[in-house]
């Protein structure tokens, strides 16, 4: 993940509290939601940014994991999301974003 | 006899509370998971970009804080 969006999520979960906070992704490939995914809850995989060794366990999903679209608004997710969607790798998502969650996250 | 019988009873309770919306499919309660939370978006240039996202997090009652997309190019 960006240096600078690393840190902006620090101090946003400084501020309003890690239980408050949700990260909604939308990488293209698996691989690329769970680095993001584990850096927002067990801390920076590459040791290079701001939440190297910061576990803050935030809750994270990828916009298109079915437990986070069920509460979009189907019209303004097809309007938006869907087509992209359809190019991308859900399984392999939804897989990826699933272990990290199950290992990591504090707050579900 | 009396077993089947409230088995058949808890099927239509929970088949009920799920038409109402008030539980998800397997009897476990409705959370929502975004309504009421803040939202921090990190969207993907070969992806799904961050506005995309924050109009639907928006949809579902989520606060959006911060939005980015991201490029690995």
């Amino acid at each position: 993940m960006d240096l600078e969006n690393q840190k902006r999520v620090k101090e946003f979960a400084e501020e309003y509290g890690p239980e408050n906070v949700v990260v909604i992704l939308g990488a293209a490939e698996g691989e690329a939601a769970g680095l993001a995914a584990e850096t927002v809850t067990a801390g920076d995989p590459t040791f290079a940014g701001p939440l190297t060794g910061v576990q803050l366990g935030l809750t994270t999903y990828h916009v298109c994991e079915p437990e986070v679209k069920e509460e979009f608004d189907e019209a303004i997710y097809d309007e938006q999301v869907s087509m992209m969607e359809m190019v991308l790798d859900i399984d392999d998502i939804i897989s990826e974003m699933s272990s990290i969650r199950d290992e990591f996250c504090q707050y579900l | 006899m009396d077993l089947q019988i409230s088995m058949k009873n808890h099927e239509e309770y929970y088949l009920k509370q799920e038409q109402k919306g008030d539980m998800k499919k397997g009897g476990r309660k409705a959370m929502a998971i975004l309504a009421g939370k803040k939202a921090i978006i990190i969207g993907d240039r070969d992806g799904i970009p961050g506005p995309a996202i924050a109009e639907c997090v928006k949809s579902a009652g989520g606060e959006v804080i911060f939005s980015s997309t991201e490029c690995f190019v």
